[in-house]
């Protein structure tokens, strides 16, 4: 199956802006495609998740890290981590 | 201060009565600045001391004070801020605002740690300060000017062209109580109301000149420390960034949909910063719930989504009206800029870019991705005086009643206020600048306006106390909730708290203090973590630093404030200190009768009923269990707002607790 992932934001002292579609197994999970996308992209992103409090969504509904990992995902997901620079 | 040198600060303070013209000055022992820093810290402790109880803020009796950090001046990295500090008439409690660019600065250099001004002139005036000589002079062909037309008359009539000027428009000259003081044509104390407390004052402006240098009690010292951290913000940008950043800028929304993936370093980080402001991804908190939608009541991803909607007003769309670079007093980041619009519809020759608030308040809360619409009301505000977060919460409450039949085309003078209606917004806007119509009862902000207009206005007015609240939402990170319900200067996000700590955004910003780890959603046990982060936030502000210091990590402020003044602080004292700060700001509200029960979080904010959708969906934020942990930790008393009376005397305030018991 194919989901998107979007990253945005200032993680882990970088920025990363990134908006790909992932092909995955069927029945994958979140921590899944966060595993996948962490070798595409050479950053461990399930590190930032869990070392920062990023918002985490699929499809606009929150996850809650780490209870939420074992999410399985479906065909057309759209996986989005976001995380602002600042506010003001 | 040794062998008469005073190191630091200046040692002087000015106070101002309008009401028979009296100048005169006092000279604090180096006590009071070790116990109160400088800006509101010291502002605290003149007003509480010399202002009656119960006082009309817009009274003659009133004090208003222009109050340099004590950094202000020492070229301290990020030291360029400085507060105004009053009675708010917005809320009736303690009220102040902190502004950037060079005034704060320029007080310092003319001799001077505050400008108190009391009473009330019979006609038109603004204060002159050249160094020794403070004069005050007629503003009577200043009077109707808007702020950066005064800024430009001034130093004409002066012919001083490089004096820095703060002064009011007409929202502050009509006591419109969201009006705002500018300063550096641009940099705004806009909160708490204080251009009304000017303008009730018949001050126009105070202009102020100096040529004196900050004495540093150990200068090799201080440039040590000062190079290590100049040496942190001076990383360059990787190679690959610094070659391929500039040239993949332009094309960055194609890579975005290829799937491209940059990872700039911290130097890089410093420069996007440096390049977009706090409107560097202003559109991802639209997304990610941390920017309020419509008037609290929507969904980012949903009502204003971040790729069609929110990027219109927000990093690149706004960088390429960007003239030049802006960077305050001492900062070496530089997040400012000026900008001009030159659009079908409206257009200005100079403004500064909007920050984050600026977007999230106009631009999330209404709905509104017309980005020359935006810029306008940007512009507006600035140009005359006006704080943004209000006015465009309070146009948001505006549009939400005429949505329900609450306000008719007959009130709104024919606009038709629809969510994201970019030119009856400006409109509305230019009518609050000249109190006409409707302008006139949003001029004073939501909570005014909803008790004249009624009908179940009230509903909509988004407001703690008076104060239109600040762009982060406590249901994504709860502790800003606590923040605006329990500081002693309620709705404000700039007063510190525990809420940058859930975010995982900024830590604490002082070396040698480690950063909890906060659960967002767990609602206990946050007590010490919103004290410690409040009692720190304190000794930022009367520094004079900039709260973006702490995007680099925390600065050694101990040794920071040692090299500079020569004293032994040591880091219990620098959170004392700001624990003293705080308990005054506290006491002076507990002192005019305001308790914890005296302001109200709207539900709607509270996540009551909860949101249907998005990230911050069936949230519901327990603001109660942690606001009274919080003043549990600082020892105040929920019921009465009392600071507890031994810890008053432990901080060294027995005069307060004299007071108050």
């Amino acid at each position: 199956m194919k989901v998107k992932i979007a990253i945005h934001g200032y993680l882990d002292r970088r920025f990363i802006n990134l908006e790909k579609e992932v092909k995955i197994r069927d029945g994958s999970t979140a921590k899944d495609l966060f595993s996948k996308i962490s070798k595409d992209i050479k950053v461990d992103v399930l590190e930032i998740l869990t070392k920062g409090a990023p918002v985490t969504m699929v499809n606009t509904e929150r996850l809650e890290i780490p209870k939420d990992l074992s999410r399985k995902l479906v065909d057309g997901d759209e996986v989005v981590i976001l995380q602002p620079l600042a506010g003001g | 201060m040794a062998n008469g040198v005073r190191y630091g600060y200046s040692g002087k303070l000015i106070f101002v009565n309008l009401s028979d013209s009296k100048i005169s000055t006092t000279e604090p022992e180096d006590e009071f600045y070790r116990k109160y820093l400088g800006g509101y810290g010291i502002g605290a402790k003149e007003i509480f001391d010399r202002q009656p109880i119960g006082i009309d803020p817009l009274g003659e009796t009133g004090i208003i004070a222009f109050l340099p950090g004590l950094l202000n001046g020492s070229h301290t990295p990020f030291s360029g801020r400085y507060t105004v500090a009053c009675k708010s008439p917005l809320t009736g409690t303690w009220g102040d605002a902190n502004s950037g660019g060079f005034l704060g600065t320029e007080i310092k250099k003319a001799g001077y740690d505050g400008i108190f001004v009391q009473g009330r002139s019979p006609k038109p005036v603004y204060i002159w300060v050249n160094g020794s000589d403070i004069e005050i002079r007629s503003a009577k062909d200043l009077w109707g000017k808007d702020c950066f037309q005064t800024e430009d008359l001034i130093k004409n009539e002066l012919n001083e062209m490089r004096i820095r000027v703060a002064c009011i428009g007409q929202p502050g000259e009509k006591l419109s109580l969201i009006s705002s003081i500018m300063n550096d044509k641009g940099r705004a104390a806009a909160r708490s109301g204080v251009g009304a407390v000017m303008g009730s004052k018949n001050l126009k402006a105070i202009a102020v000149k100096g040529d004196m240098k900050t004495s540093i009690a150990n200068p090799d010292e201080f440039q040590r420390i000062r190079k290590e951290l100049l040496a942190v913000l001076k990383q360059k940008p990787s190679t690959m960034s610094k070659i391929m950043g500039p040239l993949f800028r332009p094309i960055m929304p194609w890579m975005l949909k290829r799937g491209i993936f940059m990872t700039p370093d911290v130097g890089s980080m410093v420069e996007m910063f440096g390049k977009m402001g706090t409107s560097s991804m202003a559109s991802v908190s639209a997304q990610c719930g941390d920017s309020p939608i419509k008037n609290w009541k929507g969904v980012g991803c949903q009502d204003f989504p971040m790729r069609s909607k929110a990027s219109k007003i927000s990093d690149d769309s706004l960088d390429k009206y960007k003239v030049k670079k802006y960077a305050c007093q001492a900062c070496p980041l530089g997040c400012g800029a000026i900008m001009k619009l030159d659009g079908e519809r409206y257009s200005y020759e100079e403004d500064h870019r909007p920050e984050y608030e600026n977007i999230a308040s106009f631009g999330m809360m209404n709905l509104m991705d017309d980005t020359e619409a935006f810029l306008k009301c940007n512009e507006i505000c600035n140009r005359n005086g006006i704080d943004t977060i209000s006015a465009g919460a309070s146009i948001s409450f505006a549009i939400e009643c005429y949505e329900n039949g609450i306000l008719t085309d007959e009130d709104t003078g024919g606009l038709k206020l629809t969510w994201g209606n970019g030119d009856a917004i400006v409109a509305l806007m230019e009518k609050i600048v000249c109190r006409e119509g409707l302008g006139d009862l949003l001029a004073d902000g939501t909570r005014r306006a909803s008790e004249v207009i009624g009908k179940g206005a009230a509903e909509f007015a988004m407001h703690i106390g008076g104060q239109e609240i600040s762009m982060h939402d406590p249901r994504l990170n709860p502790s800003f909730g606590t923040t605006y319900l329990a500081d002693p200067t309620p709705g404000r996000h700039t007063a510190g708290g525990a809420g940058f700590m859930e975010w995982g955004l900024m830590g604490l910003p002082v070396t040698g203090i480690e950063t909890p780890k906060l659960e967002r959603y767990i609602y206990t046990g946050k007590g010490a973590a919103q004290a410690l982060a409040s009692n720190l936030a304190q000794t930022t502000n009367c520094l004079g630093l900039c709260i973006f210091s702490g995007l680099l990590g925390p600065m050694p402020y101990v040794e920071i404030v040692n090299a500079v003044t020569g004293w032994d602080y040591t880091l219990e004292e620098l959170i004392t200190t700001g624990e003293r700060i705080q308990t005054l700001r506290q006491s002076f509200n507990a002192r005019e009768g305001m308790t914890a029960s005296s302001f109200q979080v709207p539900d709607r904010v509270l996540g009551k009923p909860p949101l249907p959708a998005g990230p911050t969906a069936k949230i519901t934020v327990d603001i109660e269990t942690m606001a009274k942990e919080y003043y549990e930790v600082m020892q105040w008393d929920w019921d009465t707002g009392k600071p507890r009376k031994s810890r008053l005397i432990e901080l060294g305030l027995r005069e307060v607790a004299e007071t108050l018991y």
